[in-house]
């Protein structure tokens, strides 16, 4: 069995229109759906991307151009310190003096000083340097400068006595006394101008940047509450560089990790987009609520179109319902108002009743002219010239005193009307029929004096045939009144009955008159006039045969002049 | 009847590959190829681009490849490296802007479990860690010693009676022209020069050491500046690399110091690093003393050997470069001069 048929088995043509139409709009409503959120939320976190991407690499390039501007002077000085001999006092002095010129020209630039291999101080900005004092160990600056020479290491931004916050320590080895001589050059740096043009930055509400090391301890943070930087740094952790967002306190935070150049540190910016993120959701919502009210609409839809074809087929449904259920026919017209196809069967329907209406009264008719041929058939058993007839026969046998005839005659009358009057079936068997003919013969042919004789010629099979009754009389009689009865010569009357093929075939043969060939036609002919006869002859057979049997029996009339008639009956077996 | 179930195997056939390429469109999965990806410092340096069209041409054609160039910003660089790193490549090859950034850059890569291979900038000595980081780089200490190695031959045993000694104070006056600061190969040669040359019992003088990022224009202007400050004291130019050789030589034609010609002697000797076709050429024509060859076609050599034994997981015991401390494969030079100067033309052309 195929996928629709199952399907469509014992399902209302509604269940499968409305099925089929929601299915498709709940698959059009929810891809549509799906892509547009999809496309959506890939442009949004795309721009949070680029706009986190961008901000990140704005703040991370101040930081370049900062730093580089840094390293330059760095370089700077580490190029010129090598060009004197800062054993002479005048040349210490004047290369102090140098460096208070940069001192003095970039504002930022809080002190540079330059110390020995043995960490003493030889050479500063600033005047109050106090030369020859050894470092305290924790000054991470200094050793940390000969890790690697090739660096430039940056200290922890501190705040120091005079009020300055975010001072940076920048410490590199170098070489100086034309390559002879180690030592660590320090600048001290203020990044207050770096960290005020970062804070200028629009990172949202509660935005702001942390710079990390890279063991994840906080370099710096512009957040108040440190507690809140240490809670992000696990997140921080799993991105390590790159793009994300996750919810920080409270809001939706877009992070970007980036390097911070000539340092070991990162910086994370992390920017408030609650806002993109309301965005996004609104659109959801105002999405789910569009495709909820699409697929409202479209199951109403659906539906309303359903029952414009189911509603017709239902009204078909009921009337065909009232012509089971009541007791006699009657004309059920639908009212036609329904899309072509319903409307093609309910016309159908309708012609079917009026065709079907046609036929019941057909059958009526035909009933009642079956009835008619009967009791015609009956009338004439008990035919008042038969009766007056035979019983003169009788009085006239016993004035002869020929009471073995006379006794024969009531004995063969008398059967002949136990025959006829048993009305309990259509049917008899042949035998019967034949007896009922036999009776008949009998009382004729004394009554005209032994002027014919008859023959019976009964096949045995064919004794317990079923036949319709009454059939071989009317037509035997046809015979003696037209056939025999003013002959010369004396007639004979042969009545046979056999069974050929499908057929019982009751056969009555005359040696009288005969009939020409346009006698045969008219009687044919009058027996498909569709009159009803009144009288018992062969029409009268013919129409009780047909509405019995159908258009399968036949009635044959064979007919010579001066020769005799042969009229065949073929009734169909079973 | 036997038409219709056909018709819909049909359609799941159907369905079923227009699921098949969705997913495969969705996460590339028709990988055919191993796939590396190339990030470079910046293009428009010409030994980095020299070496990128060397390697890539040598790829084995059944791996596919990408090369980024971050043009000299580290941000750019990283944000390269985030787009690529979740698009299953199987190996990094990474000239890194800034050195200092190859921490955070091995941490991320070890995270994705995408091998990283640096070159040319090597990473701090702490960077690399784990089994699939690695540098591929010039042996810049041995390359500045090299340098030093050929002055001294040219110098001989006795510095103050060979015509270089121009003042005749047994004392090399020097002057280098450094590479970018900070940049680990300028750092370590110009250290290295100068110490080897002291080891080797000469008595040095630097009398300048000059940045000159690289570039031969900016050495150009160096020269300008030391020349009139020390002009007939320079008795050596160490040059981190052939560019800026040449631009010091570019300036000292200008003024007439060194002369084209066939006598090929010029006041003082200047050495450079790299061995480009146009310090060669130099060297050729008598102008640059000699160069250390910065081998960059056995550096590609190495990193191609890399890329195949991290590709196809080889052993690293059969690794055919000496491999430094798990991480570090060192390329040393070749020193070139006029005497063996035709070996390596020979190999350019």
């Amino acid at each position: 069995m195929s996928i629709s048929k199952r399907l469509a088995k014992s399902r209302s043509v509604g269940f499968i229109v409305i099925a089929a139409s929601v299915l498709i709009v709940l698959a059009l409503v929810l891809s549509l759906f799906l892509v547009t959120s999809f496309s959506f939320r890939t442009g949004i976190s795309e721009a949070i991307n680029t706009q986190t991407g961008e901000l990140s690499t704005q703040i991370v390039y101040n930081y370049e151009n900062y730093v580089s501007s840094i390293i330059a002077t760095s370089n700077f000085v580490q190029e010129d310190v090598n060009l004197y001999d800062l054993g002479a006092p005048d040349n210490r002095m004047l290369f102090s003096g140098y460096l208070k010129e940069i001192v003095h020209l970039r504002e930022d630039i809080i002190k540079i000083s330059l110390y020995d291999y043995d960490s003493r101080l030889c050479l500063a900005s600033s005047d109050d340097a106090e030369i020859s004092v050894n470092l305290s160990g924790d000054d991470g600056w200094f050793y940390e400068a000969f890790n690697d020479p090739t660096v430039h290491v940056f200290s922890v931004p501190y705040a120091d006595t005079s009020g300055e916050s975010y001072k940076v320590n920048v410490s590199k080895l170098i070489k100086f006394q034309h390559g002879d001589v180690s030592g660590v050059l320090k600048i001290e740096v203020s990044f207050r101008n770096y960290i005020e043009l970062v804070k200028k930055s629009n990172l949202g509400e509660g935005g702001h940047i942390t710079i990390i090391d890279p063991d994840y301890e906080i370099v710096y943070t512009s957040l108040p509450a440190p507690a809140q930087a240490r809670e992000e740094i696990s997140f921080v952790r799993e991105i390590i560089l790159g793009t994300g967002s996750a919810r920080l306190g409270g809001s939706t935070m877009a992070v970007n990790v980036d390097t911070l150049s000539n340092t070991k540190w990162r910086i994370c910016v992390f920017i408030n987009i609650d806002r993109l993120t309301e965005i996004e959701r609104s659109f959801t919502i105002t999405a789910a609520i569009v495709s909820g009210i699409v697929l409202i609409v479209g199951i109403i839809l659906t539906t309303a179109a359903a029952r414009i074809i189911t509603s017709p087929l239902k009204r078909l449904e009921l009337a065909m319902r009232r012509v089971e259920e009541s007791d006699y026919f009657r004309l059920e017209e639908v009212d036609i108002a329904a899309p072509r196809e319903v409307e093609a069967l309910i016309r159908r329907f309708n012609h079917m009743m009026l065709k079907i209406s046609e036929l019941v009264e057909r059958v009526v008719a035909e009933q009642d002219a079956q009835r008619k041929s009967e009791l015609k058939a009956l009338q004439n058993q008990i035919n008042p010239h038969f009766l007056y007839n035979t019983f003169d026969s009788l009085l006239w046998l016993i004035e002869n005193e020929r009471n073995d005839k006379a006794e024969e005659m009531v004995i063969a009358l008398s059967s002949l009307f136990r025959i006829g009057i048993s009305n309990d079936s259509e049917l008899i068997p042949v035998q019967s029929e034949i007896e009922h003919v036999r009776n008949y013969l009998l009382i004729q042919s004394i009554r005209y004096a032994d002027s014919f004789d008859y023959s019976f010629d009964v096949d045995p099979a064919a004794l317990d045939v079923p036949t319709m009754k009454l059939v071989l009389q009317p037509i035997v009689e046809n015979c003696i009144y037209h056939g025999l009865k003013n002959q010369i010569d004396r007639g004979h009357i042969r009545v046979s009955a056999r069974v050929e093929e499908d057929s019982l075939v009751l056969q009555v043969s005359d040696n009288g008159y005969g009939m020409r060939r346009e006698t045969i036609d008219g009687l044919y002919a009058s027996f498909e006039d569709g009159v009803v006869s009144n009288s018992v002859g062969l029409k009268n057979i013919y129409q009780r045969v047909m509405i019995y049997y159908g258009r399968k029996a036949r009635m044959i009339i064979e007919s010579e002049p001066d020769e005799g008639t042969t009229i065949t009956l073929r009734e169909p077996l079973g | 009847m036997r038409i219709q179930p056909r018709i819909k195997e049909l359609w799941v056939i159907g369905l079923f590959l227009a699921v098949c390429l969705a997913a495969a469109i969705q996460t590339g999965c028709s990988k055919v190829s191993p796939m590396v990806a190339f990030f470079v410092y910046d293009g428009s340096d010409t030994f980095i681009s020299e070496m990128m069209e060397d390697i890539t041409a040598r790829i084995p054609p059944d791996i596919s490849f990408v090369v980024r160039d971050a043009g000299n910003s580290q941000a750019v660089q990283n944000q390269q490296i985030v787009e690529l790193i979740g698009k299953s490549y199987d190996l990094f090859i990474i000239n890194a802007v800034d050195r200092l950034a190859c921490s955070s850059i091995v941490e991320k890569c070890q995270k994705e479990g995408v091998p990283v291979v640096f070159f040319n900038r090597e990473p701090l000595a702490d960077a690399l860690t784990g089994s699939n980081a690695f540098y591929v780089g010039a042996a810049a200490d041995s390359l500045g010693k090299k340098q030093a190695d050929m002055a001294a031959a040219l110098f001989g045993n006795d510095f103050s009676h060979s015509p270089y000694d121009k003042n005749g104070d047994n004392v090399v006056q020097a002057v280098i022209l450094k590479g970018e600061q900070g940049h680990q190969d300028a750092e370590k040669r110009t250290d290295n020069c100068v110490s080897r040359l002291k080891a080797l019992g000469f008595s040095v003088d630097v009398l300048a050491v000059e940045s000159a990022n690289w570039r031969r224009q900016e050495a150009y202007e160096a020269m300008d500046r030391l020349y009139t400050l020390f002009g007939e004291r320079i008795e050596l130019v160490f040059a981190n690399n052939d560019d800026m050789a040449l631009g010091a030589i570019d300036y000292l034609l200008s003024v007439n110091v060194f002369k084209r010609g066939p006598s090929g002697v010029q006041p003082f000797p200047i050495v450079g690093v790299d061995g480009t076709e146009v310090g060669l050429e130099a060297i050729g024509e008598g102008l640059l003393y000699g160069t250390v060859n910065n081998d960059s076609a056995n550096q590609g050599e190495a990193i191609l050997a890399l890329l195949d034994s991290i590709i196809y997981n080889r052993d690293m015991n059969e690794f055919p470069f000496e491999i430094t401390n798990n991480h570090y494969v060192y390329i040393d030079g070749d020193i070139i001069t006029k005497e063996n100067l035709a070996e390596y033309t020979k190999i350019a052309e």
